[in-house]
């Protein structure tokens, strides 16, 4: 049965491209700042916030233009999902940023519309990412690190002020018990194009990618979720392969 | 027609891919949001029973550690809570059994279930010790009986014996605060306190204090050794790390870490922060001669963590004399000030005090060598035990041991 839909799906991707003059195979290079956040719940945690933080990714896209309007693209990207737990009210000072990296392959349909050269376009497609390495860097209150040991029995306005604060920046240490480090996703995007000499093109694109897997294997009862909602502005330029060939071979 | 077709086509395949997208983002797992536990109403048995489930979950900081298997607890226990209909006496005797199973493995040796109702209370470690041994709290003449009339009248040289006895609040409990102080020999300096309750020493023990640290400071010419006497310590204020440890260094040095609870989940930690002494800011001087930790099964807490800070003193002249200690190390402060640690649940039905306090660790201990002693308690560098036949005959062991060892240095 699965060779059935993806001969139809072949066949028809086929029959698009036989339809137009442009088929074409491309690659080139993207990159953008990035915005995440981690949904999940922290209703037992008191004065306790969730923020999102901003990163960056670099990817190289490479895809097929089946028609002026269709392309099937992938782009192995190197990609940024960072956020900050930040705790408030008494316990302000203490935040935990969690710079966390992923090796991602996206795989999505591109549908463009609009004119010749200036072209809007929209993204859909699905993820596989592997979480490579993290970084956490923060300040946490230490117990065994007291501030008034002279017992002058001041009250702290803050817990940095009854315990030192241990300021940290190392490498995450993964927990095979409890760290997912395979995410999967969806990807939605919108963007324009400018294509020039029908040979390059350039895009700017708002992007999104939704993990649809929890960041934590499933260890526990009642275990709140995880979730990296990534929002991205990409910037990218591709070629035509065909281009890239006849340049390397052009005889002179 | 082949542009109508590509039009159909793309049109089609847009909204395909659209509705596909759309739908496979719904089915995203719903994010759970269990409350805090104290946010549980508790007016019945099967509330009471989530409320305490989940707060141990997110408060309890041995997980990972500890293997007691807290899924199975809930398969287990909430059928039977479910069928505890309402508070009469008899549910509430099964309800505390049922609290006291669920708990009699867990390695936090501070940990207390305290029923409000009741008066009741349970303590898994103690359980666990009396299940081994069920003379494990009588089977010593320490500290009591060696403290009153041996060390003071045979090993404190007469002239220099400082001993006086305060009353202290621990926790809200009132509790005899004895110190003694003096020298062995007239080179051993040795000093015992009950209960790290240092910032309360009164009229009766502030001299005994003042003259170990006035000693010290002073350096008595010859001083040979000084002997910290933690037997029978229950522990107490984690400010007293500084103001004694702290008195013998004049540099910061680590002898552990801790870590704390940082989210929601079962193993969510902080990383490890490094547990230190600092020279206290009173003043401290850098002794160089032995300092030997006296401790022993009934030393918890305060005094198996200075125990351990003694063993790590940065000049390497820390030893541990005595018997393995209790084992509740996990440094334990106000509940508001951690993620982790103690709870209380169903106050909204019960008041205040609430149904039942979980009295427990607020972070976990590892020791400098990466040891974690919880439920397990701290190994002596040299064993020695008091027994009654050498008390009767006149002798403490271990301080003899002590002795031993420092004037072997």
């Amino acid at each position: 049965m699965r060779v059935l839909i993806f001969s139809c799906a072949a066949g028809l991707l086929f029959l698009l491209c036989g339809l137009q003059a442009r088929c074409q195979l491309f690659l080139g290079v993207e990159g953008g700042p990035n915005m995440n956040y981690l949904t999940t719940s922290n209703a037992s945690e008191p004065f306790t916030k969730y923020d999102g933080m901003r990163g960056w990714n670099i990817g190289i896209p490479v895809g097929y233009r089946f028609s002026d309007w269709l392309s099937l693209q992938t782009a192995p990207t190197y990609i940024q999902k960072n956020y900050n737990i930040v705790r408030t009210g008494f316990f302000t000072g203490v935040y935990q940023k969690n710079y966390n990296t992923y090796l991602q392959l996206p795989v999505s349909l591109r549908f463009s519309f609009g004119g010749k050269s200036l072209r809007g376009f929209v993204d859909l497609g699905g993820y596989a990412a592997y979480w490579k390495s993290g970084r956490i860097q923060g300040v946490e209150p230490n117990i065994l690190n007291e501030v008034d040991t002279a017992y002058e029995t001041v009250n702290p306005t803050s817990i940095l002020g009854e315990n030192y604060g241990y300021s940290y920046n190392q490498a995450y240490t993964f927990n095979s018990a409890k760290d997912n480090r395979f995410e999967l996703g969806l990807i939605g995007g919108l963007g324009i194009s400018y294509e020039l000499f029908q040979t390059y093109t350039f895009y700017l694109e708002g992007r999104y990618y939704r993990a649809m897997t929890d960041q934590q294997k499933h260890y526990e009862t009642s275990q709140a979720p995880r979730y990296n909602d990534n929002y991205g502005l990409t910037l990218g330029a591709t070629v035509e392969v065909k281009k890239i060939i006849s340049t390397l071979f052009k005889k002179h | 027609m082949k542009l109508s077709i590509r039009t159909f086509v793309l049109r089609v395949g847009f909204a395909g891919a659209v509705g596909v997208f759309l739908l496979l983002a719904g089915c995203r797992k719903t994010i759970s949001s269990s409350p805090e536990a104290t946010a549980y109403p508790g007016d019945n048995y099967p509330d009471i029973f989530q409320s305490f489930w989940n707060g141990m979950n997110t408060n309890y900081v041995f997980w990972g550690v500890d293997k007691t298997n807290w899924d199975n607890v809930y398969t287990v226990y909430k059928p039977l809570f479910d069928q505890l209909t309402i508070f009469d006496s008899a549910n509430e005797a099964l309800a505390e059994q049922y609290f006291a199973q669920m708990t009699e493995g867990l390695i936090d040796s501070h940990y207390t279930l305290e029923f409000m109702l009741t008066g009741n209370g349970f303590s898994p470690s103690q359980y666990r010790k009396l299940q081994t041994d069920p003379n494990y709290f009588t089977d010593s003449a320490f500290p009591g009986a060696v403290l009153d009339s041996l060390i003071p009248a045979k090993y404190i040289d007469p002239a220099s014996l400082h001993i006086g006895t305060d009353t202290v609040n621990l926790e809200g409990s009132n509790e005899p605060f004895t110190a003694v102080s003096g020298t062995i020999n007239g080179n051993i300096l040795y000093l015992y306190f009950s209960a790290f309750a240092l910032s309360q020493a009164g009229a009766n023990t502030y001299p005994v204090f003042n003259y170990f640290f006035s000693v010290l400071h002073s350096g008595v010419p010859a001083l040979k050794g000084i002997i910290i006497d933690l037997r029978g310590n229950g522990g107490g204020e984690i400010s007293d790390l500084d103001l004694l440890v702290g008195q013998m260094v004049t540099s910061e040095y680590t002898f552990g870490y801790t870590r704390y609870k940082n989210g929601v989940n079962r193993l969510d930690y902080s990383p490890w922060a490094p547990a230190v002494v600092k020279p206290w800011v009173g003043g401290s001087v850098n002794v160089t001669v032995p300092v030997v930790a006296l401790a022993d099964h009934l030393s918890v807490s305060m005094s198996e963590l200075t125990t351990m800070a003694i063993k790590s003193l940065p000049n390497g002249n820390g030893k541990f004399i005595g018997t393995q200690t209790w084992g509740a190390n996990g440094p334990l402060t106000s509940s508001v000030y951690f993620d982790g640690g103690q709870f209380t649940i169903g106050s909204s039905a019960f008041g205040s005090t609430g149904y039942m306090f979980v009295y427990t660790s607020s972070s976990m201990f590892k020791y400098i060598n990466g040891d974690i002693y919880e439920g397990v308690g701290v190994p002596p560098d040299i064993y020695a035990r008091e027994t009654n036949a050498a008390y009767l005959a006149g002798d403490d062991l271990v301080v003899d041991k002590a002795l031993q060892y420092i004037n072997t240095k």
